[in-house]
């Protein structure tokens, strides 16, 4: 399974780093996103997924080597398969210490449309081959986002009818089918599970003596929160049945350690009722909530007031005022 | 109770010291008693006369001495036994292979536990003082760890390679966090160290068919890496590869023979077959498309100014900046090797192309080689105690490694 693959008109973009993060969990390795150093394994895993792709060699392959600081020794023949299945091979954030790594000899070291920045000391964009002709350059952010807000629509039904919101008192008009995405957008939820932990990791210190541990509190979490578990290698404590459906067990005062750091794991931040009750639950047996993540949180409040929230928030895909025109979420109440 | 003691009062028991007398002090006990089973005393000085002595076991022996012991209890098929001292001059030593893991390692009371070694429990514990460092691990690696032997059966021997190397790069990153960390070099090398000692691990795990001791080892002025395995020795294993033929101008085994006869060296035929088959490893491993033996010597020697010490059942060669111009020449001839492969696998050359200039590079290597074991063999006629080969009587089966590489200031 190759999760970072974003297939455009007319190119192919794949993010190294994410892969080399599956493939690390394949060698039963304790390591996630922290891993920094790209195997043939991934290559051979890139190589085989392109066959699956129809006229594959109509595309361009954009390679995104952010987050890879380390090549191991045998990537060039892999490279040298991928480069014919597909009409040109173009390296993106490269590293110029992971260039040399790579032992590629003068045929390709010397294309004139490479774009080097000294200052950082890295490629922008590196053609794979002397004689490769140029491309266009692409923001793999803004290609991440554009495909995300296609997968969310996919994954949202519109309701004939508003219906009730279980834990806060509203109706809403559409519904975000999570538990979908898990089951027929696999891969590409497992990459935004990976953008979603790359945050985390910028925003915490997760390093440290007293890092986080991670709280789900349904279903749709507890699956978010394993895979977090594996990519940041932080503990898991489940606390179920905080929401939808709200039923507390007398059991709870033995799973949360004083002073401890949490963060809580929800699929959906609506209006963040669920969040609260899990954020006291903890606060009350004596632990410390620092923040709450998601894959998709509404923007309920016009961006000054977004610093109201005590905690820090971080989602995978904020819907606001800009973008949902196309998504079309509403909440309602009976007074409207 | 008939025996070896390890420690002797004033002597580190370096690897040095492990080649040159301890081994031969093992081999002395087998001949007097053949058919018995060895002891080992921890310390060599009567229990009561040792209080003022000192004593040192140098980390990086750590797997040799496991790696012969295990073989010796494979022998006796039963663990052998170790007489310990728990005195003022011992503790050090006990604290310090405590805590390198040496007893639970050897002992039988994990389920990772080798059971290879009996010895009183009762003398551990209780340390005042801890004055070797506590991270020094004594790892052990076996290609019958799980599931592995299943899964890289499903590949072809290259592929095998790939993955093993990635395979021990995590499990190094985890087994070394500490002394990693503590390196205190920038990314790119500590990388450079984790490549070398899962590639070290690899061949021996692979190409040995026996399970592998490792430790990794940092101070001030050093890191060193120790990996030994009691396996097959370097000659049987290109046995297995025997007459496979690289191209026109060498099969395997081509500049073994070569050596055998032209070379006189006034040896035993064993001893000669080991020495002669590390270079026969070498020079198979600097004509391939791949990375590995030969490469990683020169990151070592050439890259990091270290040293790298390699013994194969009866000989044992040390490769240092003494043999910089040789080095040199070979490393060079290494480069084209390697770029003219390259060029054919990205099909900017066409095969006869290739195929002439191997022949060229592979002739020009081979005769680079032989003035390398001559001027070695030279040198070690002239004066034995500083040559960089060392020729053993006794064999002590398997390949051991040893690499040390200074630390930049």
């Amino acid at each position: 399974m190759l999760i970072s693959l974003i297939i455009s008109e007319d190119f192919i973009y794949a993010n190294l780093h994410a892969e080399q993060t599956i493939s690390s969990s394949y060698f039963g390795a304790d390591i996630g996103i922290h891993v920094s150093e790209l195997f043939d394994s991934t290559l051979k895993r890139l190589n085989k997924g392109l066959d699956s792709i129809e006229n594959c060699d109509k595309y361009i392959l954009y390679l995104d080597f952010e987050g890879i600081e380390n090549a191991g020794k045998h990537l060039f023949d892999d490279f040298i398969e991928i480069n014919k299945k597909v009409k040109s091979l173009t390296f993106i954030n490269l590293k110029n210490s992971v260039l040399k790594q790579l032992n590629l000899n003068d045929d390709y070291l010397d294309n004139p449309n490479n774009d080097f920045v000294d200052s950082i000391d890295k490629f922008n964009m590196f053609y794979f081959g002397n004689s490769t002709s140029s491309v266009k350059s692409i923001n793999p952010q803004v290609e991440f986002e554009e495909e995300l807000i296609e997968f969310i629509e996919h994954f949202t039904d519109e309701l004939q009818k508003p219906h009730l919101h279980e834990s806060s008192s509203v109706y809403l008009t559409s519904y975000i089918d999570i538990k979908k995405m898990i089951s027929e957008g696999t891969s590409f939820f497992m990459y935004c599970l990976y953008q979603l932990a790359l945050k985390i990791k910028e925003n915490w210190d997760i390093h440290n003596s007293d890092k986080p541990t991670l709280v789900c509190q349904n279903l749709n979490s507890s699956f978010i929160s394993s895979i977090l578990s594996n990519l940041l290698q932080l503990d898991i404590v489940i606390l179920d049945h905080v929401g939808p459906i709200n039923t507390l067990y007398s059991t709870l005062s033995n799973k949360i350690e004083k002073n401890k750091n949490y963060i809580i794991v929800s699929d959906m931040v609506c209006l963040g009722t669920e969040v609260k009750i899990t954020k006291n639950l903890i606060a009350f047996l004596g632990g410390k909530v620092i923040g709450n993540v998601s894959i998709v949180k509404l923007d309920t409040y016009n961006s000054e007031d977004l610093n109201r929230d005590k905690i820090k928030n971080i989602s995978v895909f904020n819907i606001n005022k800009e973008n949902n025109a196309k998504i079309n979420f509403k909440i309602k109440t009976a007074l409207d | 109770m008939e025996g070896v003691p390890i420690l002797l009062n004033r002597k580190s028991f370096t690897p040095f010291y492990f080649y040159t007398d301890f081994l031969t002090s093992v081999a002395g006990f087998y001949q007097a008693y053949p058919n018995k089973k060895i002891t080992f005393f921890l310390i060599g000085e009567p229990e009561n006369e040792s209080f003022f002595s000192s004593y040192y076991f140098d980390p990086i022996s750590i797997p040799l001495f496991l790696s012969l012991v295990d073989q010796l209890s494979k022998h006796h098929k039963e663990p052998l036994d170790l007489e310990l001292f728990n005195t003022n001059s011992t503790i050090n030593v006990l604290a310090f292979l405590e805590r390198a893991d040496f007893f639970k390692l050897a002992g039988n009371s994990y389920n990772f536990s080798k059971n290879i070694l009996n010895f009183n429990s009762n003398y551990l514990g209780f340390y005042e003082t801890k004055k070797q460092r506590p991270e020094h691990r004594v790892r052990y690696y076996s290609i019958n760890d799980g599931i592995l032997k299943n899964i890289i059966n499903n590949f072809p021997p290259e592929q095998q390679r790939d993955y093993l190397i990635e395979f021990y790069t995590y499990k190094i990153r985890d087994h070394f966090e500490e002394i990693l960390k503590e390196c205190n070099q920038n990314d790119e090398v500590t990388f450079e160290y984790v490549q070398i000692l899962s590639e070290l691990i690899t061949n021996g795990v692979l190409h040995s068919l026996s399970d592998v001791y490792a430790l990794m080892f940092t101070d001030r002025e050093k890191t060193s890496f120790s990996i030994s395995d009691n396996g097959i020795g370097l000659y049987e294993s290109l046995l297995s590869k025997e007459n496979r033929k690289v191209n026109d101008s060498y099969q395997i085994f081509d500049l073994f023979r070569e050596l055998m006869n032209n070379i006189s060296l006034n040896v035993d035929e064993k001893i000669k077959e080991s020495f002669f088959s590390i270079f026969e490893a070498l020079f198979f491993s600097i004509l391939k498309d791949r990375k590995g033996l030969f490469d990683l010597m020169t990151t070592v020697v050439l890259n990091s100014n270290g040293y790298f010490r390699l013994h194969n059942n009866n000989a044992q060669i040390i490769i240092s900046l003494r043999m910089f111009n040789e080095l040199k020449v070979l490393s060079e001839l290494r480069k084209n090797i390697f770029d003219n492969h390259m060029k054919y696998l990205s099909g900017n050359i066409k095969y006869d192309e290739f195929n002439s200039v191997f022949l060229e590079l592979t002739n020009n290597t081979k005769i680079e080689f032989k003035k390398l074991v001559t001027s070695i063999i030279s040198n070690y006629n002239i004066d034995v105690k500083y040559s960089s080969i060392r020729l053993y009587e006794v064999r002590f089966r398997g390949v051991h490694i040893e690499v040390e590489i200074p630390k930049k200031y």
